[in-house]
């Protein structure tokens, strides 16, 4: 007799998170190893400024928001913090993810207690909705909205909402929902090389670029 | 049979008080989620019991399951319970060997043909009927043969239930389940390796007062299977703290924080061990300080590693991960030195336009 909950579950833990693993990596380098090869023409114009160190000062200066984003789109700017700070946290300082990364690489970090976790997942969650209703209902962001927009926020809010029902018991089969949430961060690692979600290795690369452009010329980035 | 003392004599026998045997009857209905309404029915029906013939089958196992139940806190009532059946076939227990042993499971089947109470535990290989012979009968044959007249089946331990150690991969001898095979009879799965003492003298006190329990979707019955030892465990606050023992003998261990980082099964395991506990509620595995191994569920040798955490892949993904690194790379800089060989040619076939060329061919 077996059981086809425990019976996905295995699969999710085994050659599922394999396939995941080597499509996420394997992705990852692929388009890193492009980007670097690939990379920029040789500007023969004499430097004016420091072109690396405001390119390095630019990787950490465009996460702080410009002035007067809060009025002109403050679903974005409070959404979009809101969701990144709360995936992170909810990532990285949940013990059995810890534990993933322990495994992995054999460092680890205090984890975060039950109800800071939690709290942030539903925050996170809360913040992609609103991200999602900004994006159906604003005439302009609809229209430059594409499937793989939609298809990535799908991606990046179903890891914290089944985990939340897996840990919280909320319904189904725990197991059954433990796999499915297994299965969902796998669909994340499958996708992430290959859409937006890319950003979150890419935009190192982009700001530097862009800073040690700007740096170069001797202007402010 | 019938000459047999019925359970109010055992009682006497074995210096046990009314008042024991109430309180007895009142945790074994609160045991089994039923109203306290009901203590005075247990009673009534536990002593007037009809003594039921029950055979136990001993298949693929390692006799786990019987040590179990017959070393529960003895004395006791659960002893008594268990002894308030008629055991008439018992390869461990019983006096009798050979032809003779064969012959009282025989006469028992005959006499009480319909309505005796079949315990299975160990499970049954399939590939060859020669793994496992008693009194060279092979297990598939005398299971069927037994179970074809029996009112309903209880598998006890996992190997019965779920097919267990034997069924681990790779299985070497085709090892199943009772309920594998038999379909048209009630089975009531109570895994574990072992099951509870209680929880097995439990449910035979459920058969014999209310008939077959409500079972899970896994044949167990909810009253002892319906939660998870991590939602009862008495260091799910350490979890829920963020608190845990990261070795067997560090700090956290010793202070008796949460174990699942060191592979404790607990969250996705059903059973009462973290409440009915062991040894008279002494202790649980997790209380003595090793984490859940997930005994009661299916398949629960085949869970990656005791000592994996949960969310730890179980496979050897570090070498997938290193494959893909090397994969990525090359197949990078073969994509990344292809474009730039065409940039280089679009670069070399470019030819220049001025504005007059352009005149001349519009």
């Amino acid at each position: 007799m077996n059981n086809p909950a425990f019976d996905l579950l295995m699969w999710a833990r085994g050659p599922g998170f394999d396939i995941a693993l080597a499509i996420f990596i394997g992705g990852i380098v692929l388009r890193l190893t492009e980007i670097i090869i690939l990379g920029r023409k040789k500007d023969m114009a004499p430097a004016k400024g420091n072109g690396f160190l405001q390119g390095l000062k630019t990787i950490f200066s465009r996460s702080v928001p410009r002035k007067g984003l809060i009025k002109f789109a403050p679903v974005t700017y409070l959404g979009g913090y809101i969701f990144h700070l709360g995936f992170f946290i909810a990532f990285f300082f949940f013990a059995p993810h810890i534990a993933l990364i322990q495994d992995a690489f054999g460092i680890s970090w205090p984890a975060a207690g039950r109800v800071i976790i939690e709290s942030v997942t539903a925050l996170a969650v809360l913040a992609v909705v609103a991200l999602t209703y900004s994006r159906l209902t604003d005439p302009v962001r609809k229209s430059l909205t594409t499937f793989d927009d939609y298809l990535v926020l799908l991606l990046s809010v179903l890891p914290l909402i089944t985990g939340y029902v897996a840990v919280n018991k909320l319904f189904g089969d725990p197991t059954m929902m433990l796999a499915v949430h297994l299965l969902s961060v796998e669909a994340l690692m499958i996708a992430f090389p290959f859409t937006k979600l890319m950003h979150a290795v890419s935009f190192v690369f982009a700001r530097y670029y862009n800073g040690s452009i700007q740096g170069r010329k001797g202007a402010e980035s | 049979m019938a000459n047999k003392p019925m359970l109010p004599e055992l009682m006497k026998t074995h210096g046990v008080s009314r008042r024991a045997f109430m309180k007895y009857c009142a945790s074994l209905t609160s045991l089994m989620a039923l109203s306290p309404a009901l203590v005075p029915r247990v009673a009534h029906a536990l002593e007037t019991a009809m003594r039921p013939s029950v055979i136990w089958l001993s298949f693929q196992e390692c006799t786990g399951c019987t040590e179990s139940i017959t070393r529960s806190h003895a004395p006791t009532l659960e002893d008594l319970i268990f002894n308030s059946v008629s055991l008439d076939y018992h390869h461990t227990l019983q006096a009798a060997s050979g032809h003779a042993a064969e012959a009282a499971r025989e006469q028992a089947m005959k006499d009480n043909y319909g309505k005796y109470l079949l315990i299975v535990d160990g499970s049954i290989p399939l590939d060859n009927p020669g793994y496992s012979c008693i009194a060279g009968i092979s297990n598939l044959d005398m299971l069927k043969e037994t179970a074809a007249g029996a009112a309903a089946i209880v598998a006890i331990g996992t190997c019965a239930a779920y097919g267990g150690i034997p069924h681990a991969n790779p299985n070497p001898t085709g090892a199943v389940s009772v309920s594998d095979i038999i379909k048209d009879k009630p089975i009531i799965n109570v895994p574990g390796c072992p099951p509870i003492p209680v929880v097995m003298t439990g449910v035979l006190a459920h058969f014999l007062t209310f008939g077959i329990p409500e079972l899970d979707e896994l044949g167990r019955p909810k009253a002892f299977y319906g939660e998870s030892i991590h939602d009862r465990c008495y260091r799910r606050p350490f979890y829920d703290k963020g608190k845990f023992a990261e070795t067997f003998d560090d700090e956290g261990a010793r202070a008796g924080w949460c174990l699942y980082k060191l592979g404790c099964k607990g969250p996705t395991t059903h059973s009462a061990c973290a409440t009915v506990k062991w040894n008279n509620g002494v202790s649980f595995p997790i209380e003595a300080g090793h984490p859940c191994l997930g005994c009661t569920e299916p398949d629960f040798w085949d869970n990656g590693g005791f000592y994996k955490p949960l969310s730890v892949p179980s496979g050897d993904y570090r070498k997938m991960g290193v494959a893909a690194v090397v994969g990525g790379a090359a197949v990078g800089v073969a994509s990344a030195l292809l474009a730039k060989a065409g940039k280089a040619k679009a670069v070399q076939n470019h030819e220049t336009v001025d504005a007059h060329d352009l005149e001349k061919s519009s």
